[in-house]
């Protein structure tokens, strides 16, 4: 299977600070492949990247073999990439199926549109019950099914989702993970960022784990699941590596501490 | 008695009070995109007015005449956007909203060199003459007023509400980051409601002056007692927006009336002012609204 | 201030000069008038600088305060045969009053509004002054106003009157300085950048708009009378909304962070209106006002004074900017933290706190404590709360149930910069600094909560202003060196790289002398070299006695440093105790890598 997004190198950040360095990874078609790590490491950088909303210093994206990197938001969605942002930035004011309707802002067909809107309900009929109600209202797992619709109402080739999980409750993160899976069945492609590492991987294919700003694994995602390195990246342990900073540290404040209860100290104070 | 003189004076008022509603419903539909106050929405109307009027005179159709003035206020609107805005949406906000005051003073100083002090007027669009309501006597010219008044609201309902445009408009404010990620280019879309509320303004300009006549200096009173309106909407709300101008323009004819044409402009900036007064000491603001510096990601 | 005293001189030298050389080019009365009318315009656009450029107030109605000195001048002085200056002195203390009055509520609210209220006032008593005749003379006005007079001294010559009008415009300039060289300086340019921050420092956001606003009004007043005693004569149409543009008009060229820019402005607005009266084009006045206000605001917006000071800068720079450093930081270069916690306090304790926004329960019932002297941290997966809950601790969102005690003493209905001014110093995780301002002055600023920043001793420069201000400037300096950056102060943060940026916040925090700092991700953005040099740095600062809470994600530093890590996850507390007791936690383990949901690889 060919890649259908390519990440190449790619060095990106907010004005003077880079946050992803040097970040190689692919998606190929029909796969869902899992971004892990911890807070802070770049995942929803890397995905605002793809999406043109984020200065790229160097590196590339390229996209069925074409590079995206330097087109607007507007032609990226063209070509047929989509993201469901973090914490789904619905339009809270707007009903659902103007809501829908935003989705495929950059398509104008209007035909496609009903088809496409049709296709939304039939995937998700708590929807068609709720279209004429503003998106505010419904629930948190409502919400993500809407942001999940709306974004598929561009008819993307490649979806890229944000921390579906976020702020859902248990029960809601099964569902949508349920549906996330139904969307490879039908032939979707998914770039997965999840801070919560055993759903994702459940159902991921391969997976990345991100590392202040860089891969620090790259494996399937049965290797992942099981893998300490990727227990390590969040909490640290014994045999991570970054065990020894934190002994450092430690041993650091010790030493403090032992010195200033030694009285033959005198401090200088100004 | 009472009654008949109260709506020979509420009506007149209320149709006055069209113009500062769609006035008001311009500096809404701007600062939603933009987060900028238009000085310069009040201007538009100005030179609708004018401008039709000054046509007419050389011979333009009148119905010409109207659609030349409404082409000329949206094109104008779309060139300070382009030319004063566009280069420094970046910069503060009081220092976007004082480049709009000079776009005002400019375009208020070029009237009164090109057109003149003398008023000038248009004949009625269905004639000069009278009709009655409620006792009142009101020259027919109101039905025009009101009547592109409720069309122009219907038209921005629906431009709003049904195209596209309009919906990326809408997202534009409540959402920006997600309406980019739409797809949605908010650049242009100012350049757009920009054009709109310049065109909406000069139209209503236009059709006011066969009751109030047109002159260079017309453009301030009616800017700042349009944004009397807005703002009683918090500058969000078009609905309220609308009702408030209205509002003010019949507040003002009634206190024209009623007390005297000389106190009627301290009554309305009077109920501005206590407005603000009323807001600013019983809500306090400051806990969420506190703004953070721009090394926001 | 020893450093400024170069540019402050030759501008007070090129003001003496041009003040003086002036009458003697245009010495005929038509002349000296205009002289007259500049400076006192600049008298009020010295005030109007203040209010417009340094606090953002696009005050429309600015000319209503002239309108008030106008009239109280005149009135005071045909009517009830006053002296001159205590009629103007009547005028100003009118004037702040009601400005005072306005400014109070509306300044309370977001946006616009003071500009417009501003306005109304302005027309409103535009419209009195035409309806309450037998007062003010009605559309006639009142005439046979007499001339100045000082010290029962009549000043019956115009150039006499010229030369102390622009003695009060120098008076009105050395205030303006005053106030620019002061904390309320600092704290005008702190708002402009960033509230959060300049709120983080104690700063008190409303009441510094308040006082420019007073101040300005107080000044326009001053401007009033001085007009009305050469036109000798005062009626409605004297101070309109045209005064008002011309005033911003007048600052915008001059340049909008300049005192003295305000007085060129001043010049150059009432000279071009009298060119063009030369010319026989009164009519386009207003399209060239307007012009000059919308092509110096595009292309030039630092206005004449930043023109002179670029030229200035280009014939004096001696090229070699200074490169910041790092060096091994200094022990105990600072005071002792000024008020330490007994040990074993609970120094701040959260209380069964609860936020919720709308169904969404961002914070649960959250309790914990972080003890005095002690490092505590905060962790917890991606919407677990923390950011809430930090917010809650720090004053800038409202708990719904739930206390906040720091010290026993509760906090969670205070502002954000009372909690500041209580001893309560916090970093932003997306750095907050002033950019507008070099790394002294930013690191000074901290240093609000000890001055006092009233304006009258401000703007005269008090034995007390002036120790406050050595006193910070020392501070300061020995806040930098503890964090360890160097050859920094007369850098703007802007120009310096991201990790010494961050050093600049934290020695910020540090000069409010805090018993308690708030860290909020100090390590985001940091590679593993910088978050090591952190990590040290903040054990340095538990060292002195400062408590500090920092939330955070980076493990490394965490583990490493805290006495008590609080885990959150759904808006609630799931774990509170030693580093590696929390990391073994079940349920830590669970929320951070996710609950077993689905053990099935796809």
């Amino acid at each position: 299977m060919s890649a259908l997004l390519e990440i190449d190198g790619l060095v990106a950040g907010y004005g003077r600070t880079q946050v992803l360095h040097d970040v190689t990874l692919e998606v190929r078609a029909g796969e869902i492949v899992a971004l892990i790590g911890a807070n802070g490491a770049g995942k929803s950088t890397l995905l605002n990247a793809v999406m043109g909303l984020v200065s790229i210093a160097a590196g590339d994206i390229r996209f069925a073999g074409k590079s995206i990197r330097r087109l607007p938001t507007a032609a990226i969605v063209r070509e047929g990439l989509v993201q469901v942002p973090e914490r789904r930035q619905l339009f809270g004011s707007m009903t659902v199926e103007e809501n829908l309707r935003m989705g495929a802002f950059a398509f104008r067909d209007r035909s496609r549109i009903a088809t496409l809107m049709e296709q939304q309900f039939e995937q998700f009929p708590i929807l068609r019950e709720r279209r004429r109600q503003s998106a505010s209202t419904l629930s948190g797992g409502e919400q993500q099914m809407l942001a999940i619709a709306r974004a598929m109402m561009s008819a993307p080739r490649l979806m890229l989702l944000d921390e579906p999980s976020l702020g859902l409750a248990p029960l809601f993160v099964t569902r949508i993970f349920d549906q996330i899976k139904a969307l490879r069945q039908n032939g979707g492609t998914i770039l997965l960022v999840e801070q919560n590492a055993r759903v994702a991987l459940s159902i991921a294919d391969r997976g990345y784990a991100l590392e202040s700003g860089r891969i620090a694994v790259a494996a399937s995602a049965a290797e992942l699941l099981y893998n300490p390195h990727v227990q390590d990246a969040y909490l640290g342990g014994a045999g991570s590596s970054s065990r020894a900073m934190e002994e450092r540290i430690r041993a650091m404040r010790r030493a403090m501490q032992a010195n200033a209860a030694a009285p033959r100290q005198s401090i200088q104070v100004t | 008695m009472g009654l008949s003189v109260f709506f020979q004076l509420l009506l007149p008022g209320l149709t006055t009070g069209c113009v500062y509603a769609l006035i008001a419903l311009g500096f809404v539909l701007c600062y939603s995109v933009s987060n900028v106050i238009n000085m310069a929405q009040g201007e538009f109307v100005m030179l609708g007015g004018l401008l039709a009027a000054w046509l007419y005179t050389k011979g333009v159709p009148l119905p010409l005449a109207i659609l030349a003035a409404t082409l000329a206020g949206a094109l104008l609107g779309a060139a300070q956007e382009r030319l004063t805005l566009a280069p420094v949406r970046r910069t503060a906000q009081f220092i976007q909203i004082t480049i709009t005051l000079g776009v005002a003073v400019i375009l208020r100083g070029l009237a009164l060199i090109f057109f003149g002090k003398e008023p000038f007027n248009l004949p009625g669009f269905s004639g000069n003459g009278v009709f009655f309501l409620f006792d009142a006597i009101l020259p027919v010219q109101t039905l025009w007023v009101w009547g592109s008044t409720v069309l122009l609201l219907l038209a921005l309902y629906l431009f709003l509400q049904r195209t596209d445009t309009g919906r990326a408009v809408r997202a534009c404010s409540i959402n920006p980051l997600a309406a980019r990620l739409m797809g949605v280019n908010a650049d242009q879309l100012t350049l757009v409601v920009f054009a709109v509320a310049g065109g909406i303004g000069a139209l209503a300009g236009a059709v006011i002056t066969p009751i109030v006549l047109a002159n260079w200096d017309a453009g301030f009173q009616y800017g700042l007692k349009g944004f009397i309106g807005a703002i009683m909407g918090g500058l969000r709300s078009p609905t309220i927006a609308v009702v408030a101008g209205l509002g003010v323009g019949a507040a003002e004819s009634l206190a024209a009336g009623y007390l005297s044409s000389g106190w009627k402009d301290a009554i309305v900036y009077g109920l501005l002012l206590a407005f603000l007064l009323v807001r600013g000491g019983v809500f306090v603001f400051g806990r969420a609204g506190l703004t953070a510096g721009t090394a926001d990601r | 201030m020893m450093r400024r005293l170069g540019p402050t001189t030759l501008a007070l030298a090129a003001f003496a000069a041009l003040v003086s050389v002036y009458p003697l080019v245009m010495p005929s009365s038509y002349g000296v008038g205009i002289g007259i009318t500049a400076g006192a315009m600049a008298a009020g656009s010295v005030g109007f600088v203040l209010l417009l450029g340094y606090a953002h107030q696009l005050a429309l109605g600015q000319a209503g305060f002239c309108m008030i000195g106008g009239y109280a001048s005149a009135i005071l002085t045909v009517r009830y045969h006053w002296d001159p200056v205590p009629a103007l002195l009547a005028g100003v203390v009118v004037s702040t009053a009601i400005a005072w009055i306005v400014a109070v509520p509306i300044l309370k609210l977001r946006g616009f509004v003071l500009a417009m209220g501003s306005l109304a006032l302005h027309l409103m008593l535009i419209v009195f002054a035409y309806e309450m005749q037998p007062l003010t003379g009605g559309a006639l006005g009142t005439y046979g106003v007499p001339r100045f007079a000082l010290f029962g001294f009549v000043l019956t010559t115009d150039l006499a009157y010229y030369f102390v009008i622009w003695g009060i415009v120098l008076l009105f300039v050395a205030i303006g300085l005053n106030i620019d060289r002061s904390c309320v300086g600092r704290a005008l340019k702190a708002i402009a950048v960033s509230e959060v921050a300049a709120a983080a420092v104690g700063i008190d956001i409303v009441r510094h708009k308040v006082q420019m606003f007073v101040v300005a009004a107080a000044m326009a007043s001053v401007s009033g009378s001085l007009f009305v005693h050469f036109l000798r004569a005062m009626d409605p149409s004297v101070f309109g909304f045209a005064f008002s543009l011309n005033l911003i008009t007048a600052v915008i060229i001059g340049g909008l962070m300049s005192i003295w820019g305000a007085a060129i402005g001043a010049t150059a607005v009432t000279a071009l209106r009298e060119g063009l009266r030369g010319l026989s084009l009164p009519m386009w006045e207003s399209v060239i006002m307007g012009a000059l206000t919308v092509i110096v605001l595009l292309a030039f917006p630092r206005g004449i004074a930043g023109f002179i000071g670029k030229v200035f800068a280009r014939l004096s720079g001696d090229g070699s900017a200074p490169r910041p450093s790092l060096i091994e930081p200094v022990a105990s270069a600072l005071p002792p933290c000024a008020d330490r916690g007994r040990a074993g306090e609970a120094l701040l304790e959260v209380c069964a706190v609860s936020r919720a926004f709308g169904s969404l329960k961002a914070v649960s019932d959250v309790s914990f404590t972080a003890p005095a002297g002690a490092i505590t941290a905060l962790i917890g997966p991606n919407g677990a709360g923390k950011t809430t809950l930090f917010n809650l601790i720090c004053g800038s969102q409202p708990v719904d149930s739930g206390t906040v005690l720091f010290r026993g003493a509760p906090i969670e209905r205070l502002l954000p910069n009372e909690i500041a001014s209580r001893g309560i110093g916090r970093t932003f995780q997306n750095l907050q600094l002033f950019d507008n301002m070099s790394v002294l002055d930013n690191v000074m600023s901290g240093r609000h909560r000890f001055h006092t920043s009233a304006v009258l001793p401000v703007s005269i420069h008090t034995l007390r202003v002036r120790r406050d201000e050595d006193e910070a400037s020392r501070i300061a300096r020995e806040c930098l060196r503890f964090v360890g950056l160097r050859d920094a102060e007369t850098l703007l943060p802007g120009e310096l790289a991201f990790g010494h940026q961050r050093l600049v916040e934290v020695a910020r925090a540090l000069a409010l002398q805090p018993t308690l700092l708030l860290m909020d991700e100090p390590a985001s953005g940091l590679n593993d070299t910088e978050t090591e040099r952190l990590a040290g740095l903040i054990a340095r600062i538990a060292m002195l006695g400062i408590t500090v809470l920092l939330v955070e994600h980076d493990m490394r530093l965490v583990m490493g440093l805290a006495d008590t890590v609080v885990v959150m996850h759904h808006g609630q507390k799931i774990a509170e105790g030693l580093p590696d007791r929390v990391r073994a936690d079940s349920a830590v383990i669970a929320a951070y890598l996710g609950a077993e949901v689905d053990e099935r690889v796809a």
